[in-house]
């Protein structure tokens, strides 16, 4: 990963009128380059042509979960290190860990707010180089 | 920069519109899928409930709909259980049914005038302090105490004043002098204290300790009451414990074999701002109570494995969770039971058909204790920070954690230069005062995160978790000039002070003991 700055997100979120508040607040405010999946397929669809620096999953989705995707995007080659944050709207304590033992960076919970959610990717962004 | 807000602000009220006409059809849709349900309780039938209920949950939520989106909550935990006992579903029929009414009528009502949540307001004003006194000989002190520390004072001598910056804007807290208060104060105090959401934390000074002085403070909702002359140092030890104490939530972990009755408590206490833990099986409690370390525990009673009453046991066999309050829940309505319960180290005993705000009252109240009662018990006298023996603790657990998320965590020990000879020179009272100072400025300055504490003589110990040691040591070294630069003053003669420090960090270092050697050495090596 040569690029130090965040700048391209792929997101996925099954509630499209979540994903329309997610675009205010990555695209207008974040300034983020942002595609947008309705599902964990949908991803592993368009992950190579986008090569994105950042994966933004939404945990429960029909179908393929958020975990699920995050494993199957793992196994491609070339994605094996792909940080994934995850968004929830569970804020159990013991499903952060259980998450982040499972390889998120960092988990988000839902509901978030809009004019805060760029800055707190970027804030998670930084940490995560800074272990690198 | 205004523009840029107003239009964003625009868009976003623009889609909670569009959202909130999409509401009834939304719920219209989770209505059917439940007449088919009712019908037939396929897995997929149930999946499909489920999932709409948590899109709903989380969509209100975001969308600010936040009575909507607690219904839904609980409407969601109804519909998780039922995919795991399809065979509830006729006994739940006029429970959910509650429930899809209740949402229908919050989707058509007119007060629903929830605003997407706004947070800027409350961190704006985190660090201001109002204070209302006409004597301004000990205030130099104080403000110069508390800038160092970060919070912003504004000092106003006359009442009216006062009243009007009031209701222009919220501070983090107010300290006023009792003596000052008039009738329109007074009323504006009850009027804001009844509502939790305008409530603010208040601090009173007096010159008197009379009881009808006292009783008058508790009335208008005072925290703490202080007779000058008194300490500003305690002065401010008081507002950052007030402080901390509204922005951290109570940690309550649910014992319950049921996952469903569990998930169902939980989400009744994180819609009362707390944060939950939940284990299904006893044998998990050890790992829960070092990794989650729970300021309240909720046990049911009625467990397969081992029952409720010994496990409260068994946590009571722990030194560090001997006070930890316990509360059974269970449908026992035994009293020969209870008080049985009780013997064996519960502290209250509430039944399942408990309303929750009843629950909700109870363990907050029991945890507020609980806070205070262990603030007092692990700090130190002299700086109020914590003590050698809950330091020594917290590092173990802290190092626990860094290990399991593979996090870096770095330690610091801090020693105050020529302690002794500011002892000599200007008195033991001038070096605790230093000391002091110190310490409540490396705690001040410090992340929320980081824990500090008196570590041993003139030692303070500085835990920072997920804290590289590059990172680490800029931050120190940054305290470090700052320390330089503050002027002490004993007897009108002006002195400065220094002190040393040694980092030491995980991976580097893989046991406590290990960590605080390193440190000590190069510590001493600065010298």
């Amino acid at each position: 990963m040569a690029n130090q700055v965040l700048n391209q997100i792929l997101y996925a979120e099954d509630e499209s009128d979540i994903r329309e508040i997610a675009k205010i607040a990555l695209e207008d405010i974040g300034g983020f380059k942002v595609q947008y999946c309705a599902n964990g397929k949908e991803v592993l669809e368009r992950i190579k042509n986008f090569k994105p620096d950042l994966l933004l999953l939404d945990v429960m989705m029909p179908g393929m979960d958020g975990p699920l995707t995050m494993l199957e995007v793992h196994k491609l080659p070339g994605f094996e290190t792909l940080p994934v944050v995850f968004m929830t709207a569970k804020i159990q304590t013991n499903e952060i860990f259980q998450y982040k033992s499972m390889g998120a960076i960092e988990v988000i919970s839902k509901p978030f707010d809009p004019r805060i959610l760029a800055d707190t990717l970027r804030g998670i962004w930084e940490k995560y180089k800074a272990t690198l | 920069m205004t523009n840029i807000n107003n239009d964003l602000e625009n868009q976003l009220t623009k889609l909670r519109e569009d959202y909130k006409h999409k509401l009834p059809d939304k719920i219209a849709e989770i209505n059917k899928i439940w007449i088919k349900l009712k019908k037939q309780s396929d897995s997929e039938t149930l999946g499909l409930f489920r999932r709409q209920v948590h899109s709903l949950h989380g969509t209100a939520d975001t969308f600010g709909f936040t009575e909507l989106g607690k219904t839904a909550a609980r409407l969601e935990a109804i519909a998780k259980s039922l995919i795991d006992n399809p065979e509830f579903v006729t006994k739940s029929i006029s429970q959910v049914e509650d429930l899809l009414n209740e949402l229908k009528t919050l989707a058509a009502g007119e007060e629903n005038q929830a605003k997407i949540i706004k947070k800027e307001a409350a961190a704006e004003n985190a660090m201001l302090i109002y204070l209302l006194e006409d004597d301004n000989s000990w205030e130099n002190n104080l403000t110069s105490q508390m800038t160092t520390f970060g919070y912003e004072i504004e000092r106003f001598s006359e009442i009216e004043l006062f009243i009007e910056q009031l209701n222009k804007k919220y501070p983090a807290i107010l300290i006023i002098n009792i003596h000052l208060v008039n009738e329109q104060l007074h009323t504006m105090l009850i009027a804001k204290n009844e509502k939790s959401d305008t409530k603010i934390p208040i601090v009173f000074i007096s010159t008197s300790g009379e009881f009808s002085l006292r009783l008058k403070a508790v009335r208008l909702g005072g925290e703490a009451y202080f007779i000058k002359p008194f300490l500003t140092d305690d002065l401010v030890n008081k507002i950052d414990y007030l402080l901390k104490s509204e922005v951290e939530p109570p940690r309550i972990l649910i014992v319950d074999d049921e996952m469903d009755v569990a998930t169902y408590n939980a989400a009744i206490l994180q819609n009362a701002k707390m944060k939950t833990y939940i284990i299904t099986k006893s044998n998990e409690i050890d790992r829960a109570l070092h990794e989650f370390n729970p300021d309240l525990i909720l046990i049911d009673i009625v467990m397969p494995d081992c029952n409720g009453l010994e496990l409260a046991a068994i946590i009571r066999q722990q030194s560090i969770f001997q006070s930890t309050p316990i509360i059974y829940l269970s449908s026992e309505d035994d009293q020969q039971k209870q008080l049985d319960a009780m013997k064996l180290g519960a502290d209250d005993f509430l039944t399942k058909s408990t309303q929750s705000t009843y629950l909700i009252m109870t363990i907050r109240n029991r945890v507020e204790r609980y806070k205070k009662l262990r603030s007092l018990m692990v700090t130190d006298n002299l700086t109020g920070l914590y003590n050698h023996s809950f330091m020594q603790n917290q590092l173990e657990i802290e190092l626990k954690e860094a290990m399991q998320l593979h996090n870096p965590l770095s330690i610091a020990l801090i020693d105050l230069d020529k302690l002794k000879s500011i002892n000599d020179t200007y008195g033991h009272q001038a070096g605790d005062h230093v000391f002091r100072s110190l310490g409540l400025m490396l705690h001040k300055r410090l992340h929320a995160t980081d824990i500090v504490g008196r570590y041993s003589g003139e030692k303070f110990l500085i835990i920072l978790p997920n804290t590289s040691l590059e990172l680490a040591k800029s931050t120190l070294e940054e305290l470090r000039k700052h320390f330089l630069t503050l002027n002490y003053s004993w007897n009108q003669q002006m002195f400065n002070a220094s002190f040393r420090v040694g980092i030491a960090s995980f991976p580097d270092f893989h046991t406590t003991d290990e960590l605080i050697e390193a440190a000590e050495e190069l510590m001493s090596k600065s010298r």
